[in-house]
């Protein structure tokens, strides 16, 4: 029953951090080439963001718990330090981002407004796909050395 | 600049985003100095992993309901004398609230069984509640402060001069 329980809150872990890398890089490109028009796809993707985040947290914890994690003095636990700062790093990034998709309204903004805040959201979108990636490379140093 | 997300009034993006981000960042802020001290393994391998998702999902509950309440009649741009109280009495309730959950849970079943007894969980839940109360309030107050200063960051990042399309449609000549 434990093995099972560990394996389902792994699968949960790498589905959510799938969802979470795959639609940020979409909307990263959207935005950067224009294809993603208006805020409103950026207000859905807020709302996966943060589900998805929750239950990377949460998965996250478990899988620590189920691998017994060794001591920061060893390469493994260096790396999962380096891991853990970084998850900060874009939790805090994350919550600037999504309150500037809270505050900002089409209806607000002229065409160059809008066009303004299309190209800051591709920026925001494209450096969090780097820090997601990054994290990726690190649970894969994690996960197999 | 006003508010964009009044949203749903249940659930905004903004507590939504807020809430998951306060407990993410209260579940890390513990992690990382425990894993810096080496002791992250001995914590972690005496928690039952059900349980622990059990204990995760239900203090994400408590933490939207608590930003949702302190939201739901203020904005992050209101002075800090007016969200500051809120933000310690949510943080205060939470706290009381988690842990009588989890005494309910660890301890309801002992009381009814009469393996412990009625008076003893009485202090218990009066005592811890207590503390819980003042410890809830100062993540309140600090979760609070950080949920501001993420909000003024946030306008520095919002570009700037936001136009009103009515302002640039008032610039245009009227149409014959």
């Amino acid at each position: 029953m434990a093995q099972l329980v560990s394996l389902a809150i792994r699968t949960l872990h790498v589905l959510a951090i799938t969802v979470v890398v795959g639609s940020t890089a979409a909307l990263w490109y959207g935005y950067r080439t224009g294809v993603t028009k208006g805020i409103a796809a950026a207000r859905r993707y807020e709302w996966l963001f943060w589900g998805a985040l929750g239950v990377v947290v949460l998965t996250g914890v478990g899988n620590l718990g189920a691998l017994g994690p060794p001591g920061p003095a060893t390469d493994w636990g260096r790396t999962l330090l380096a891991k853990l700062a970084l998850v900060l790093a874009l939790v805090v990034g994350s919550a600037v981002r999504t309150l500037v998709v809270a505050r900002a309204d089409d209806n607000r903004y002229s065409h160059e407004g809008i066009t303004q805040v299309r190209r800051a959201l591709g920026k925001y979108y494209g450096a969090t796909t780097g820090v997601l990636l990054t994290l990726v490379v690190l649970a894969e140093v994690l996960a197999h050395g | 600049m006003a508010e964009a997300d009044p949203g749903d009034p249940a659930l905004s993006l903004t507590t939504w985003a807020l809430a998951t981000f306060d407990v993410a960042l209260f579940v890390l802020a513990a992690l990382l100095p425990i894993h810096a001290a080496g002791a992250l393994a001995d914590l972690l391998s005496g928690l039952n992993t059900l349980l622990g998702v059990a204990v995760f999902c239900y203090l994400w509950a408590l933490f939207v309901l608590a930003v949702r309440w302190v939201l739901s009649d203020a904005v992050l741009s209101d002075p800090l004398r007016s969200l500051v109280p809120r933000g310690v009495a949510a943080g205060s309730a939470a706290g009381v609230v988690f842990l009588l959950g989890v005494l309910l849970v660890a301890a309801g079943p002992g009381v009814v069984a009469g393996r412990i007894e009625p008076l003893s969980a009485f202090l218990i839940a009066l005592i811890g509640g207590a503390v819980a109360a003042v410890v809830g309030s100062l993540v309140g107050l600090l979760l609070g402060a950080v949920d501001v200063a993420l909000y003024k960051i946030s306008s520095a990042a919002l570009p700037d001069p936001p136009t009103r399309r009515e302002d640039s449609a008032s610039a245009t000549p009227d149409r014959p």
